[in-house]
């Protein structure tokens, strides 16, 4: 296997709030090659927006702070970055160039008060050396690429005269005008409707394939993930409680959160006489009161009091680049067969 | 566009008519009579009388404001009870005097105000921020009259480096064109009475111009920060634009809309007639002209200035809302 685009080891970040300091991300490592879609699940505050947006180094501070780990980079030209410590100017070369992001909701994430066109060419003139004119003759070959109807007309459109679909089309077209070697989504279809949903997943494989880009999809849907994952990363309070090839997270569960997340998906011909659409119970921890041992015990159906209240269990191989995070994976295993 | 643009004219029509009516009524029923006012103590009965029916004050009050307003359209407001001068001149003249004074502390005001506000909202609590938000809280607080005073004290008085009053030194006028001193001077050529025009404008443009600067800073500052934390700014960053450009580009340009609203409101305030600051600098300018024909019962030029000066705010506001369209292209295109 060749060697990965971005290797994140042992991140920790923490943010400095009323009640003392929090980790938001408390030491997560993974790596995406080139061409390979990651996708990290996990509900609201599991910490896997705060790890994307430390790859970026757009990390609020204060009162954020990456106080351990390390981000390696391996950037086009051949060097390799630690993000963690780059200055402010090799940052400012690498995001937008190399390292693009797409964010969740794309009419407050574009600026309104400039074109679409205004600002993808911004974002082209500042990684290249363009004039004015053929930074918007790209534009519009980005938006046509994109799928926008009539781009030529389009490009001068605000982003409060098109829809939430044109809308997330302009901004992948934005992220993507630079050619990136790593794309970061961040919930990029979360605001959209169901089928237009479906559509934009589809152009992010579609250009994933033809830029041959590595591409890190967050999300809190699992059947998102279904649609696009190579491999899957299921983020629990800031840790990762399990991670393997999205087939053996589907078809090999291990970690009782992540067969909560999957058993609450509905699916079509479900049966509407078996009840309510099963729910994992309570909510994610606040990160300043976190229980003693496994962070998941208060909402797990499979809790003991030994060890799952006492010992915060380790990361655990159970195959082929399959980890899981639960003490009793073993014991439960034999439960569900 | 244009309908948008007719429909305001119609709202400054509205605005006047109704100026004129508060205007001309709360003329009449002040206290003191203006016949007595003009004729002295000592006039007889039947000369009161006789002033009184040539000026159509025995007429019944309605009848008076119909009278005033069919002059009014015809750009009459009568002749100054003082001066014999057509009302509407006298304001004519005086309200250079004030435009001037006006514009020159307003752009001393956005010059200095915007970038100290885009100073201390870039570093929210720093120290630099602390030491500046201290000090534009003196600054809109300031009582104008203590502060003028007190430059004019210092820098007219102890020191001698600007003239304590008054337009231009006397003797010394560059020909009359717009009635702004400096323009006028620079239309003249003269490098001398340009100097001059600029020394005798300084102290009264500052001591005019602490209050707006304080709270355009201030503004500029709050809207900073609340810009600042926006998604679109993050994502200015995350394509990798320079600091200095996010804030420049995608904060700034975001924050002035609130901020023209202040300078808008601000500017319409200093035409109405910066009176404090007028009557210490000694200019002749609209707000002294007011006051002084309020107190004389000068009422052709109080409804004329009134009139007058309703009509620049409104146009001033008019000039604001078209400017947010400038800026913000979802007025623009609503």
């Amino acid at each position: 296997m060749t060697r990965p685009l971005l290797e994140v080891r042992d991140l920790c970040v923490d943010f400095a709030g009323e009640t003392g300091v929090v980790a938001a991300v408390a030491g997560v490592s993974f790596s995406v090659s080139r061409g390979e879609t990651l996708v990290i699940v996990g509900e609201s505050g599991s910490g896997k927006s705060v790890t994307s947006l430390a790859i970026m180094g757009l990390i609020p501070k204060p009162p954020g702070r990456i106080s351990s780990g390390e981000i390696l980079f391996h950037a086009r030209g051949g060097g390799t970055h630690n993000l963690t410590r780059a200055d402010a100017r090799t940052m400012q070369q690498l995001r937008g160039a190399e390292i693009a992001m797409i964010f969740q909701e794309p009419m407050s994430a574009l600026n309104p008060v400039y074109t679409i066109g205004d600002q993808i060419i911004e974002t082209l003139r500042l990684h290249e050396p363009l004039s004015r004119r053929a930074a918007r003759v790209r534009a519009i070959e980005m938006l046509a690429l994109l799928g926008v109807p009539d781009p030529a007309r389009r490009v001068d459109a605000y982003p409060h005269e098109l829809s939430g679909g044109l809308r997330q089309r302009a901004m992948i077209a934005m992220a993507l005008s630079c050619n990136p070697s790593l794309l970061i989504a961040d919930e990029p279809t979360t605001a959209l409707d169901v089928t237009v949903q479906a559509q934009i997943l589809e152009l992010i494989s579609k250009l994933q394939r033809q830029l041959s880009m590595g591409v890190i999809f967050i999300t809190h849907n699992l059947g998102v993930a279904a649609e696009i994952a190579d491999r899957i990363l299921v983020m629990y309070a800031g840790q990762t409680v399990e991670a393997a090839p999205a087939r053996a997270i589907f078809e090999d569960t291990r970690m009782p959160y992540t067969r909560g997340l999957l058993n609450s998906i509905p699916r079509l011909g479900m049966d509407r006489d078996a009840g309510p659409l099963p729910t994992i119970p309570g909510i994610v921890p606040n990160l300043s009161e976190m229980p003693a041992g496994c962070a998941f015990h208060p909402r797990c159906a499979h809790a003991r009091p030994e060890p799952c209240t006492v010992r915060r269990p380790d990361l655990e191989q159970v195959g082929d680049q399959h980890v899981v995070r639960c003490a009793r994976w073993r014991e439960i295993a034999r439960e569900m067969s | 566009m244009t309908r948008y643009l007719v429909g305001r004219i119609g709202q400054l029509v509205l605005v006047l008519f109704g100026v004129s009516v508060i205007v001309f009524f709360t003329m009449h029923v002040l206290p003191g009579d203006v016949a007595t006012l003009l004729l002295g103590e000592r006039a007889t009965l039947a000369q009161l009388a006789s002033l009184r029916h040539q000026l159509g004050l025995d007429q019944p009050i309605f009848i008076q404001y119909f009278y005033f307003l069919l002059q009014v359209l015809q750009g009459d407001f009568g002749m100054s009870l003082r001066s014999n001068h057509a009302a509407l001149a006298d304001v004519l003249v005086a309200f250079p005097v004030t435009l001037q004074l006006a514009l020159a502390a307003l752009a001393l005001a956005v010059v200095i105000g915007v970038p100290v506000g885009i100073i201390a909202g870039t570093r929210p609590s720093g120290l630099l921020d602390n030491l500046l938000m201290t000090a534009t809280l003196f600054g809109v607080s300031m009582p104008i009259f203590w502060l003028g005073l007190m430059l004019l004290l210092l820098f007219g008085g102890l020191l001698g480096w600007l003239p304590i009053g008054g337009l231009m030194p006397t003797g010394l006028d560059a020909p009359r064109v717009t009635g702004m001193t400096v323009i006028d001077s620079l239309i003249s050529g003269r490098p001398h009475l340009i100097w001059e025009s600029l020394r005798y404008l300084t102290l009264p443009a500052v001591t005019l111009a602490t209050i707006p600067l304080a709270m355009i800073a201030r503004i500029t500052r709050s809207e900073m920060l609340a810009m600042g934390s926006l998604d679109h700014v993050r994502t200015a960053r995350a394509k990798g634009m320079p600091e200095r450009r996010v804030i420049l580009r995608h904060i700034l340009r975001n924050a002035l809309i609130p901020v023209v609203t202040v300078i808008g409101l601000q500017l319409g305030l200093l035409l109405s007639g910066a009176v404090l600051t007028e009557t210490i600098f000694s200019l002749p300018g609209l707000g002294r002209l007011m006051v002084d024909s309020i107190l004389s019962r000068d009422y052709p030029v109080v409804q004329a200035g009134a009139l007058f000066i309703a009509f620049v705010f409104v146009l001033v506001n008019l000039v604001v809302d078209l400017t947010y369209g400038l800026l913000d292209p979802r007025i623009r295109r609503s």
